[in-house]
């Protein structure tokens, strides 16, 4: 079928009888019915930005004021490197062979990338282990 | 006061004068109503296909046009200005419809072709209801530009100044168009 043919140009749709007579008089009635200016309602896009707005601002002023009151605690790293410095390495060993396990020390190593030649078949005592690791490597997790 | 209009349509530049004015307003805009209802409210029911949907929406265009009328600065035909308004609403319509039902234009698209089969007010030919469910096949905009070139017979600045749509692009969307339903009759004889 081409669609040039004039007979396809009309559509299949109906109408109620007398609506086109009635529908000026409803339309009236619509128009009184409703105000005939905007009025401020929850569709409103400018009201729901309003909404969003306050809520982030809300929320921005609660979590200023939480942090102000809740400072964070900052750890003085100097002043814990400078008390550690004064510790010696055979003081550290000491330590180290009383409150740990190998396991513990072991993790440590592998956190420190120098568990590749060691495994625990290979290590005989806390002592051997200790051998194994550079000590300055370990001074942060101590 | 409202009966007592004549039912001669009055230029646009006469309603539109006559709304200005309070006491004339609510006659001005019957006039309105009666001049441009039809092709309105065709202009809608071609794209939402039930009649109760079309009238709704009709209803609800010319309330908006009541509502912004006084905010008209004539820089378009009021005619254009109008089309461009119910344009948005049947497309507000059919998005809100995808959106509640969590279905792609498809479905929305095949839920009305189905329509057109179960209406007692949908009464034509077999050719007729044939091409209403090619316009089906097609996205949204394409159906637009389709119903007013072909049924409307509108000349393509109007339907450009309408959509927003560039003249060469109409062309190119109502080629594809008549194309597609073509195809859909050759495949669906």
């Amino acid at each position: 079928m081409m669609l040039d043919s004039s007979t396809s140009k009309k559509h299949p749709y109906k109408v109620p009888e007398k609506y086109f007579e009635e529908l000026p008089m409803r339309v009236m009635k619509q128009v009184e019915k409703k105000p005939s200016k905007s009025i401020f309602y929850f569709d409103n896009v400018w009201f729901r930005i309003g909404v969003v707005s306050f809520a982030v601002c809300t929320l921005l002023v609660l979590g200023i004021q939480f942090f102000k009151s809740n400072p964070s605690p900052t750890p003085d790293y100097t002043h814990a490197e400078m008390l550690l410095s004064q510790v010696s390495k055979e003081e550290i060993k000491a330590y180290l062979f009383s409150e740990s396990d190998n396991i513990e020390l072991v993790e440590l190593a592998e956190e420190k990338n120098i568990s590749v030649e060691l495994s625990m078949e290979d290590i005989n005592s806390d002592e051997e282990l200790l051998e194994e690791i550079d000590l300055s490597e370990i001074e942060d997790y101590l | 006061m409202i009966a007592m209009i004549n039912t001669i349509a009055l230029e646009d530049s006469v309603i539109l004068s006559q709304f200005k004015n309070e006491a004339t307003k609510r006659a001005a805009f019957h006039q309105l109503v009666q001049k441009y209802q039809e092709r309105v409210y065709w202009h809608i029911r071609k794209m939402v296909i039930v009649h109760d949907d079309a009238d709704d929406l009709t209803q609800e265009v010319f309330v908006i046009i009541w509502n912004k009328l006084h905010t008209f600065q004539g820089d378009s035909q009021l005619f254009t200005w109008i089309y461009r308004i119910a344009t948005n609403e049947c497309l507000n319509f059919l998005n809100k419809k995808k959106r509640k039902f969590f279905l792609p234009i498809h479905d929305v698209n095949k839920e009305l072709a189905e329509k057109i089969d179960e209406n007692s007010d949908i009464e034509g030919d077999e050719i007729q209801i044939k091409l209403q469910k090619a316009l089906l096949t097609l996205p949204e905009k394409q159906r637009l530009v389709f119903n007013m070139k072909y049924f409307e017979e509108m000349e393509y600045q109007e339907i450009s100044d309408i959509l927003g749509t560039s003249v060469g692009a109409l062309k190119a969307s109502y080629h594809h168009a008549v194309k597609k339903i073509e195809d859909y009759f050759k495949e669906n004889d």
